[in-house]
């Protein structure tokens, strides 16, 4: 992208996107190189977005076509420090303690329903 | 692991048409017993460099190369699906794995029940074997995928033998909305499920990423079947990969082998003493019909004039609910923190047949989160923190029973080698739209039971055709039924079906183990009949 469009670029994530003292501050040039990403991933969109972008026509936020709201959408969702503010952080590797005494405890938490009896209906 | 090549003339025991959780079964069946066999599949093995990109990407590629809709992604080795005349969209995957590449791991049992829907419900027709019948076959298939569960679930009945692997955790979405259902008096329980909680056989666990219908970036769900591959090739299977089948040959009544494109578009006949065609709900009808012949002229095996007919896709909705606090909703395996079978079996004063199953999954990811919520500007950052990582939602599978005008059909747009697509037509069945009806409602009391703050319900889902059954059913009846109850055509002996098309009716749950299940019971019947040159 040239100057001119990942300026555009940024004015429309502030725009449909406002910044937040909460998240972190997003640089443009960054920014440019998120959106660059997802249309490496989306080529069928690289044409129409890059003609998006040079129009410079984002007056209101109704009327920006679906897949230019996509692609900001997701430069910024997947931009690795806001993914991190959101702790999102996808690349973690998550487990959780799976072993005879969670599974005993997940029984215990049946009881009620295994109480209440059978709910299949046999073969006839 | 390599293809084989093919040399240029060929004779063979076995041909497996498809790559898929069928054809992965009967494979990992019929290896290493001296027999000579060839899988031919469509696509290839899954770009890995597409796997293994990050996480986050696969919130984008899932809305192209990754994309379970063939008509977004267009991959080279997809046929044409025209779904302009359907309520849903097929959802599949051309490649090593078939649609498995897109499954969340959901690998629950038909019921009883679903084997017999003629004598308790009067719809449709039975299936041809009973549940008890299958359940040795359904052993094998939760061997093969290690499947995790735990036993005692009242709405089956007490199994023969306990789960592979140990339930998966529940999660905070799973506690929140059970501790609902105990209040209502609602059934839940864990799901079974093909994603693991803890390694082994050099299989780790579920790392719950939740981007399962993306194709998950470290193989989860489906590394027993890529496994189970490596153990066939082993064993002597031969895969071949990125060849397009032209027609299944079949002689005075009986199966000799199939034609197909190899890569470099040249014709190519196999004789072969037994195909088995694991194409998939569209793919078998698809090549039946492309195998007509001046003897045969409806297509092959298809003296009933079912083939193609009786489509059933699982009409499905979603119910989600948004909590005021953080659910971890992103931290939960993406299916099947719970499931919830209250309302599966059919109870006639609802005003219909049959029910639902119900999973509840994850919200996913934030890029699906912002672009779902739709809401941009200065309300953008409220919206998305009052759902991002705070939803529980639960998707709802409705029984679907087998309507002829339900149909695949050959269409007249064509493959890359000039070989026909498919059209499929499908309009939702009236039982099912009741049945989402009163269980989208239900759905909706067990969230806000559980606390949630707001409750959105979308119902019907259109992209959700996941599962594409009965498109060359089962049954005893030659003019009522395309296979029997081996799996084995009634028109053409030794052509084998053992995919989902060969459901007689579709309950309620996810196909995989079903359809894993049948692949073993036909290959048991297949061996017999075959013994090695």
């Amino acid at each position: 992208m040239d100057t001119s469009q990942v300026r555009v670029a940024n004015l429309l994530r502030r725009k449909l996107i406002p910044d937040s003292p909460s998240m972190p501050e997003i640089e443009d040039d960054e920014f440019g190189r998120d959106v660059e990403r997802v249309l490496e991933l989306r080529p069928d969109l690289e044409t129409t977005v890059a003609r998006q972008l040079a129009a410079d026509d984002i007056s209101s936020h109704d009327g920006i076509p679906a897949e230019l709201v996509f692609v900001v959408a997701a430069a910024y969702y997947t931009n690795p420090r806001v993914d991190g503010a959101l702790g999102y952080s996808a690349g973690q590797r998550r487990t959780a303690p799976l072993d005879e005494h969670s599974t005993a405890e997940l029984r215990q938490r049946l009881s009620s329903v295994i109480a209440r009896g059978p709910l299949y209906v046999p073969t006839p | 692991m390599s293809d084989t090549h093919a040399p240029a003339e060929e004779n063979v025991d076995i041909i497996i048409v498809g790559a898929g959780a069928a054809g992965t079964a009967m494979a990992a069946a019929v290896a290493g017993r001296g027999l000579n066999v060839l899988c031919l599949e469509q696509g290839g093995w899954i770009d890995q460099t597409l796997r293994e990109r990050s996480v986050q990407d696969h919130e984008i590629l899932g809305t192209a190369d990754l994309s379970p809709v063939s008509e977004v992604r267009r991959a080279p080795a997809d046929y044409p699906i025209d779904s302009t005349e359907s309520d849903m969209t097929p959802l599949t995957w051309n490649g090593v794995g078939g649609s498995v590449a897109m499954w969340a791991g959901a690998a629950p049992r038909l019921h009883p029940s679903d084997f017999a829907v003629r004598t308790l419900d009067g719809v449709a027709e039975d299936w041809p074997i009973t549940y008890e019948e299958l359940e040795p076959y359904y052993e094998q298939a939760e061997s093969l995928l290690r499947v995790a569960g735990l036993d005692g679930n009242p709405s089956y009945p007490p199994r023969r033998v306990g789960f592979p692997e140990p339930p998966l955790p529940v999660r905070t979405i799973g506690a929140r909305v059970a501790a609902a259902h105990d209040e209502l008096g609602w059934h839940w329980w864990p799901g079974s499920s093909a994603l693991h909680g803890r390694a082994f056989d050099g299989i780790h666990n579920c790392h719950v990423h939740a981007t399962c219908p993306n194709s998950c970036p470290e193989r989860q769900a489906k590394q027993a079947g890529y496994v189970s591959w490596q153990r066939s090739l082993s064993g002597g299977v031969q895969l071949r990969t990125g060849i397009r089948i032209t027609r299944v040959v079949a002689q005075n009544g009986e199966v000799s082998g199939v034609e197909y494109l190899d890569r470099g578009g040249t014709l190519r006949p196999v004789r072969a003493r037994r195909v088995v065609l694991a194409a998939g709900g569209l793919g078998t009808p698809r090549l039946l019909l492309m195998s007509a012949t001046p003897e045969a002229p409806a297509g092959l095996a298809n003296s009933s004039g079912l083939v193609g007919k009786g489509l059933m896709m699982h009409p499905f909705a979603v119910v989600t609910g948004y909590f005021a606090e953080n659910m971890d909703s992103q931290q939960t395996n993406y299916e099947n923190a719970i499931t919830c079978q209250q309302w599966y079996e059919t109870d006639k004063t609802r005003g219909f047949v049959r029910g639902a199953h119900w999973a509840l999954c994850s919200t996913g990811g934030p890029v699906q989160t912002a672009v779902t919520g739709g809401v941009w500007g200065p309300e953008h950052r409220a919206d998305f923190g009052g759902r991002f990582s705070r939803g529980a939602l639960w998707g709802i599978f409705t029984d679907d029973l087998p309507d002829d005008d339900n149909t695949v059909t050959l269409s007249e747009r064509t493959d890359a080698a000039g070989l026909p697509g498919v059209k499929v037509t499908y309009r939702i069945p009236e039982n099912s739209m009741r049945i989402l009806e009163f269980n989208v409602e239900r759905a909706e009391e067990s969230l806000r039971a559980a606390g949630a703050v707001e409750v959105r319900s979308y119902s019907p889902a259109r992209a959700a055709g996941w599962h594409l059954m009965g498109t060359a059913r089962m049954g005893s009846d030659p003019t009522k039924s395309v296979v029997n109850s081996k799996g084995e055509t009634h028109d053409v002996a030794g052509l084998y079906i053992c995919d989902a098309s060969a459901f007689t009716t579709g309950g309620a749950v996810n196909p995989a183990l079903t359809v894993t299940a049948l692949a073993f019971k036909a290959a048991d019947h297949l061996l017999k009949t075959l013994e090695p040159n």
